[in-house]
């Protein structure tokens, strides 16, 4: 397990407070927020921002404007993993079908004016349940704990950068075990196991192959061949933190062609690198790739359906910026964290890709993934 | 049991055709509309999502890698399918279902809207089946309020009679599963071993599922001296001589799931955990044993009760008895006292039995293959 050197009590209780905050300013006697225990890379997990504890179900987490919030759980065996925490929190495990009433009552007990997070994942019978035991009046907490986590605390960006480092060992997994014969599956389930053993307890994992791919995809069925090019976005999750790392492998000699389209894509990662610095709009990151890429002929390839977004927030959710487009345009503040990825299928070799997790410092990005960038192959 | 949901189905994703002939699915295609018609409806929405995808999988056989997918039957005609996905991404997603056609989509009530009033649907009776339990209120809102003259009805309980019985392959589905199950817990002998860390062991077992080409895998442990302790997600914890592990698998093969629990002791087994270990063996034996097609799920909780006595059974209960198990990890009927579920002639059960007492633990579990009113355990009994 990873040595942490920081101060979780500290970190923990400087969240709440920076929560507590937002909701004075917003006049805000409570907050109730929900979450469906559905983990997602792009959503951030506003539980375990202030508990530090990854759910197994829905759970509801009601936060006073002041004083130690309460945590309503399940299931109830569960309460002893959620109750290994640093953060200041009172703990009450119930069966599942009582979470929704008691976290309904418990909000009762915050005051006149109450807000509630989880709409985007609330079902809707969890709704009727919550705001019918409720009977009063919601306000909208949605934004509440996604502004206040746009930046990612010391504690964050510890797990982040630990998780990072293993992205670099499931990369060289990869490596490692590619042959030709094995299926895509098998594939992932090495570079998986590689990453588990580190320490890893999820994964966003993608890893497709073949001689011209059109977009990265789930393992599949299919045997690697003599001359696959191999596509992996490993992404694995360690405790609650998620960091990725996009890299190309192909199995036998890059052409030519290959080759320059790869340095093409390093070239826009670099360039998209220099535009990422505090103060600056992310759009500026999609834009100085899609230069790039656009100036060798494939401005079209740079926009849908060939291609979504040059990036994303990532750590704890995709939360500022949610994408990194030439659209969207949030500020880049120290201590976001995102990938900065500029995938690009490309007509001539297909889809490729090349990226890394970042850290916004005041002089620009610092990469936490460190595997080397460049084209990777082997003899097939 | 409750288990960790991943942020993605990281494993093997693609139809083995072969196993789940595309004949079912036409045929249960045509059961689904002729519910419609029943039913006096023009149409049934069915959503789910990569938790609860059930409903969804057995009418398309398409399952949500993340996010969710909606799928549109009308009484007549070809089904629609929106999935949460990009439109480079249908290529690879078209392979997971028999479908002809899919449509991407950003936002859902956009497009779901949209799809409504393609299919001339917009003053239509529509059932919903999967929404109330997973649809989230903010997407629900947006389209009930672009659609004011479709006159909305809940199905979920018509459609959960059409899921009740198993098809006869999804026998072959369900050991399959159970197989890459079985190959976990067979692995879980040579990897649960002291001077490693549970998260080491459990990454050598749940490679040997994936390379199972498992499409999600959940495992809850509990581990140290008698294993007197709540389950839990693997983490960093070191084993030693002489202690127990509690291992709790669920796995997705194609679709279906299966789960499996053993305890382990890594050393002479003292007489006390021996006893313990047998407790939880002999009430998943009794439940299994309670098990006839028309039984009461009521019964089958008795069952385990007059095996394990009114403490023990009191910590079962804790963690649950099991349920039904098949395209979602937790299906009805649910194995508990209070249930009024009857047991279906054909289907499939899973049972668990999770003990503490007195600072050590035992588990047990198995999942069952019920045909013609029979029970069979899948796999090796715990």
């Amino acid at each position: 397990m990873l040595d942490l050197k920081v101060d979780l009590r500290a970190d923990f209780g400087l969240r709440l407070a920076n929560v507590q905050n937002a909701m004075r300013e917003r006049g805000l006697t409570g907050l109730a927020i929900y979450y469906g225990g559905q983990h997602n890379m792009l959503r951030m997990d506003p539980i375990l921002y202030l508990t530090d504890y990854r759910s197994l179900g829905p759970v509801v987490l009601l936060v006073p404007v002041a004083g130690t919030p309460e945590l309503i759980m399940s299931p109830v065996w569960d309460a002893e993993r959620a109750g290994e925490t640093s953060a200041d929190i009172r703990i009450t495990a119930v069966t599942p079908d009582q979470v929704l009433k008691t976290g309904a009552a418990a909000a009762k007990a915050l005051g006149p004016r109450v807000a509630l997070s989880g709409r985007p994942v609330m079902p809707l019978s969890a709704y009727d349940e919550f705001t019918h035991a409720f009977a009063a009046d919601l306000l909208d907490g949605e934004t509440i704990v996604t502004t206040v986590g746009a930046t990612r605390t010391p504690g964050e960006l510890e797990r982040i950068e630990h998780a990072a480092s293993i992205a670099d060992l499931g990369f060289t997994a990869l490596l490692e075990t590619a042959r030709v014969g094995m299926r895509e599956y098998e594939l992932a389930a090495e570079v998986e196991a590689a990453m588990h053993a580190a320490g890893a307890e999820d994964n966003f994992g993608l890893i497709a192959a073949g001689s011209h791919n059109v977009a990265i995809r789930p393992p599949t069925d299919r045997k690697l061949e003599a001359g696959d090019v191999i596509i992996g976005e490993i992404t694995p999750c360690y405790r609650g933190y998620l960091a990725q790392l996009c890299r190309t492998y192909i199995l036998g000699e890059p052409t030519d062609l290959q080759r320059a389209k790869y340095d093409m894509l390093l070239a826009a990662l670099v360039d998209g690198k220099a535009a990422a610095k505090p103060g600056l709009p992310s759009a500026g990151i999609a834009r100085a790739i899609n230069g790039v890429i656009g100036a060798a002929g494939y401005e079209e390839y740079c926009k849908p359906p060939y291609m979504r977004t040059r990036g994303h927030g990532l750590g704890l959710g995709g939360v500022v910026p949610y994408d990194i487009t030439d659209g969207a345009s949030p500020i880049l503040e120290r201590n976001m964290t995102m990938v900065i990825h500029p995938n690009q299928y490309i007509p001539e070799t297909g889809y490729m890709m090349c990226g890394d997790t970042c850290v916004i410092e005041d002089d620009g990005p610092r990469a936490l993934t460190q595997t080397p960038l460049k084209l990777y192959w082997k003899e097939a | 049991m409750q288990t960790m949901h991943p942020v993605l189905k990281h494993g093997g994703l693609f139809s083995d055709w072969e196993l789940l002939p595309r004949p079912m699915f036409e045929d249960r295609y045509a059961r689904i509309q002729a519910a419609i018609a029943a039913a006096g409806d023009d149409g049934w929405l069915i959503y789910g999502d990569a938790q609860r995808y059930g409903d969804v999988a057995y009418v398309s056989h398409f399952v949500p890698r993340l996010r969710s997918v909606l799928v549109l039957v009308p009484k007549t005609g070809k089904p629609d399918l929106l999935a949460s996905i990009g439109s480079r991404d249908i290529p690879a997603s078209k392979i997971l279902t028999w479908f002809e056609e899919m449509r991407p989509y950003t936002r859902l009530p956009g497009e779901a809207v949209k799809l409504v009033n393609d299919r001339g649907l917009a003053n239509a009776r529509i059932g919903l089946v999967g929404t109330r339990p997973s649809l989230p209120i903010a997407e629900w809102d947006a389209i009930a309020a672009e659609l004011p003259n479709v006159k909305w009805v809940d199905r979920d309980a018509e459609f959960a009679v059409l899921r009740r019985t198993k098809d006869a392959p999804e026998d072959a589905a369900l050991r399959r599963t159970a197989d890459a199950v079985a190959a976990g817990m067979h692995e879980a002998e040579h990897a649960l071993r002291p001077g490693r860390s549970m998260r080491e062991a459990t990454a050598q077992i749940d490679r040997v599922m994936r390379f199972a080409a498992a499409e999600d895998i959940r495992i809850l442990v509990a581990s140290g001296a008698g294993a007197g302790v709540a389950l839990r997600p693997p983490d960093e914890r070191p084993l030693n001589d002489g202690d127990t592990v509690l291992l709790y698998i669920q796995c997705e093969v194609q679709r279906y799931w299966s789960q499996a629990a053993r305890t382990f002791v890594l050393g002479p087994v003292a007489e006390e955990q021996r006893e313990l270990i047998e407790h939880a063996r002999a009430a998943v034996a009794a439940m299994t044993a309670a098990v006839h097609g028309g039984a009461r799920a009521a019964a089958i909780a008795a069952a385990a009760k007059s095996s394990l006595g009114e403490e023990l059974f009191a910590v079962a209960q804790e963690y649950g008895l099991g349920s039904g198990i098949g395209l979602d990890a937790h299906e009805p009927p649910t194995i508990a006292l209070d249930s009024t579920e009857l047991i279906p002639a054909d289907g499939a059960l899973s049972f668990h039995v999770v003990l503490h007492a007195d600072g050590l633990g035992a588990v047990a579990g198995s999942t069952v293959l019920v045909r013609n009113g029979t029970a069979m355990t899948l796999g090796a009994a715990p």
